[in-house]
């Protein structure tokens, strides 16, 4: 059933079972396991069904630290969020990067690689992917002609992506969610405040406001705060009532850990004869899977680095082009979309048959847990009364000497291999420069502003996706990765998104 | 790095056939220990040079022909270009095996072929 809240009555009152806040990736994905069960569930999503300038707006924010997107063109604020812009690109995390690495400070997760295993088999259909298969002789069987290059395994590995179409939940899932007879879509919904009980140990409702100027309250047993790492933040530190730091909290720990993915061209690996590396390459929309080269666990823990891989790009196009952060500039999404296009042009122009003597590779790695890293409020309000988000993007050394080894490592192998060279680029030969050149940037991944841990004083969840100390507040999505990981975040915070699903059935307790 | 300014040569075959050099360079190309391997095939003379003359910085005791030369000809006793060329690749890969590894001009190379970089950039100056 679909609500709009500009059109209720002023001040209603709505009651349900369960209050997802957000619907995105994670708010969807959640409301959808719900269907048909004997559980009402309210959807609240602070967009319409389309772009709105005025609504977008409402994510706009300084930055500060490392140079970053301007945060309204970050994210998508309507019926499908994010989704709408995301390129698709999916693998799963490694083992290692749940495990408590003492070279990554802030590092280990609750849960372990396997809890999510059956998760991804289920977040790989909400993604429109193939089977769940990442490992590289699986699709080698299948298809002979992804052949790797010739590295040793326990050193660099082919690390499988597969490509989502990209599915826009908000055309995918729309009328699913709108058809459910116990699921009630509210749409320009945007929770402001959430209102706890005295001791702010439990959650009694929270409020929507819209730009009609109506304002509602939604009550519920349980609420999932699945509005994206940025906004989970923001909710839960604009929420001061009860408690005067913020919901969950009472350590300092709401909105520190922001992490991102760094992604930036980092050096270049030259054959002396034309090679086509079909394995490593995209024809984006039409490939299924493909590989970047990875590090196994054991060289990270021996180089005591982060976890990252590499991609390729013929080098004669991709040297001329520009990075993300500077075409990613423009609020404005048709302006953007204009500047990709030509990126994806130059990039389909460079695929030649005959192959190419030199490439680019391009680095996707985690960045390292930082507390200094965090969304935070500002004094500056937006249009509905409430504190903007501020972020400060900040990296450590860790990254860089990460980035540097990443090609050290595979500039020895293919040198072991005899099959070619890798060239880092200028910013990278120093061991001493700590600095980031100006094309850094972020694969717009926001993670870790809520992240999921055992001990309060350094995590906001538990393994449950549960705020410490709130029994009935839940926050879903990458804002509860403990760490990055090298792959893009939104497979697995699907799957978790699912996993917390699961428990929630499995708490009926919550409900009574 | 220009594809067409690439020393050509490298190649076994051209190596012994002793095709003539392309412009700029003066090294013998019968001369292995000057030649790395498989670099030339991929490095142009600029980038030969360039990261010989970041070699010999790192190394400035290495900063001559005669000690360059001792030490890539050490532990092979042949002045037989393609068993001496043979020899030093199958070093190449060993380095890299082994982690003698330099990173020069921002390629990572093996220390063998960082020598014979070396040498070539002092003999073509
Ligand atoms: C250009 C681009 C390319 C990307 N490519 C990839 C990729 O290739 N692979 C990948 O894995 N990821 C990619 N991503 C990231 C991906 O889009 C996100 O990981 C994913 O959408 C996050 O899902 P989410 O549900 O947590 O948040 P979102 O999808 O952002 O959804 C949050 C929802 O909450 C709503 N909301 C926000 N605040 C409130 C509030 N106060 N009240 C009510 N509702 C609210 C929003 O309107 C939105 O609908 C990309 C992102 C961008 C921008």
């Amino acid at each position: 059933m679909h609500i709009d809240a500009k059109l209720i009555p002023d001040h209603s009152v709505i009651e349900g079972d369960i209050c997802i806040i957000g619907a995105g990736a994670a708010g969807i994905s959640m409301a959808l396991e719900w269907i048909n069960t004997p559980y009402n569930v309210i959807l609240l999503e602070g967009g319409g069904f389309d772009y709105e300038p005025a609504m977008q707006d409402l994510y706009r924010g300084k930055t500060t630290g490392q140079r970053y997107y301007p945060l309204e063109s970050a994210r998508l604020h309507y019926f499908g969020g994010t989704t709408g812009h995301w390129a698709g690109f999916c693998s799963v995390f490694d083992p290692i990067d749940f495990e408590k690495r003492d070279w990554v400070p802030y590092s280990g997760w609750p849960i372990k690689r396997g809890d999510l295993d059956a998760f991804y088999v289920r977040a790989q259909r909400n993604l429109d992917l193939g089977p769940y298969e990442y490992s590289y002789e699986y699709w080698r069987e299948n298809d002979p002609s992804l052949v790797s290059l010739p590295f040793d395994p326990n050193a660099v590995f082919n690390k499988m992506w597969q490509f989502s179409p990209p599915t826009r939940f908000g055309s995918k899932y729309k009328d699913t969610i709108v058809n459910a007879p116990n699921i009630y879509l509210y749409t320009y919904a945007n929770v402001t405040d959430i209102t706890a009980n005295e001791h702010a140990s439990a959650i009694k409702q929270v409020t929507i406001k819209n730009l009609a100027g109506k304002q509602h309250t939604v009550k519920a047993k349980c609420f999932v705060l699945a509005c994206c790492s940025m906004q989970n933040a923001r909710l839960l530190l604009a929420s001061n009532k009860q408690a005067p730091k913020g919901l969950g909290n009472d350590h300092d720990v709401v909105g520190r850990y922001f992490m991102e993915h760094i992604e930036i061209k980092s050096a270049e690996m030259w054959f002396p004869d034309p090679e086509q590396l079909k394995l490593y390459s995209i024809d984006y929309g039409k490939t299924k899977v493909r590989a970047e080269l990875a590090i196994t666990a054991e060289k990270q823990r021996e180089h005591r680095i982060l976890n990252g891989t590499a991609s390729f790009s013929p080098l004669e196009a991709a040297r001329n082009q520009p990075a993300f952060i500077d075409i990613w500039k423009s609020s404005d999404p048709k302006e953007r979309a204009k500047a990709f296009g030509k990126f994806d042009e130059t990039e389909r122009k460079s695929k030649s048959s005959n192959g190419h003597n030199s490439f680019q590779l391009f680095t996707r790695i985690e960045q390292a847990p930082n507390p200094n890293s965090r969304i935070s409020l500002d004094t500056e309000t937006d249009a509905l009364g409430m504190r903007r988000a501020m972020l400060h993007w900040e990296l450590t050394p860790l990254e860089k000497r990460s980035i540097r080894m990443i090609y050290e490592i595979i500039g020895r192998q293919i040198g072991i291999a005899g099959k070619g060279r890798v060239r880092l680029m200028e910013y990278l030969r120093d061991e001493h420069d700590d600095s980031w050149p100006e094309f850094t940037g972020g694969g717009w991944h926001h993670m870790g502003t809520t992240r999921m841990g055992t001990d309060p004083k350094t995590s906001v969840v538990d393994a449950n996706c549960k705020v410490h100390g709130i029994s009935n507040l839940f926050t879903a999505g990458a804002s509860n990765y403990a760490t990055a990981a090298a792959p893009n975040p939104t497979l697995t915070l699907v799957a978790l998104t699912l996993r917390l699903s699961d428990h929630l059935k499995r708490s009926a307790g919550i409900f009574v | 790095m220009e594809r067409r300014a690439f020393v050509r040569l490298s190649a076994y075959t051209a190596l012994v056939l002793a095709i003539p050099l392309a412009d700029g360079c003066k090294t013998n190309p019968n001369d292995p220990l000057s030649q790395p391997f498989l670099f030339s095939r991929i490095a142009d003379i600029k980038t030969l040079r360039e990261a010989g003359m970041a070699y010999r910085k790192l190394a400035p005791h290495e900063n001559d022909p005669t000690s360059l030369r001792q030490l890539l000809s050490e532990g092979k006793p042949t002045t037989d270009a393609k068993l001496l060329t043979t020899l030093l690749n199958r070093q190449v890969k060993q380095d890299f095996a082994s982690a003698k590894v330099i990173t020069v001009a921002g390629w990572v190379l093996s220390v063998t072929e960082a020598r014979q970089c070396a040498l070539f950039s002092i003999l073509n100056t």
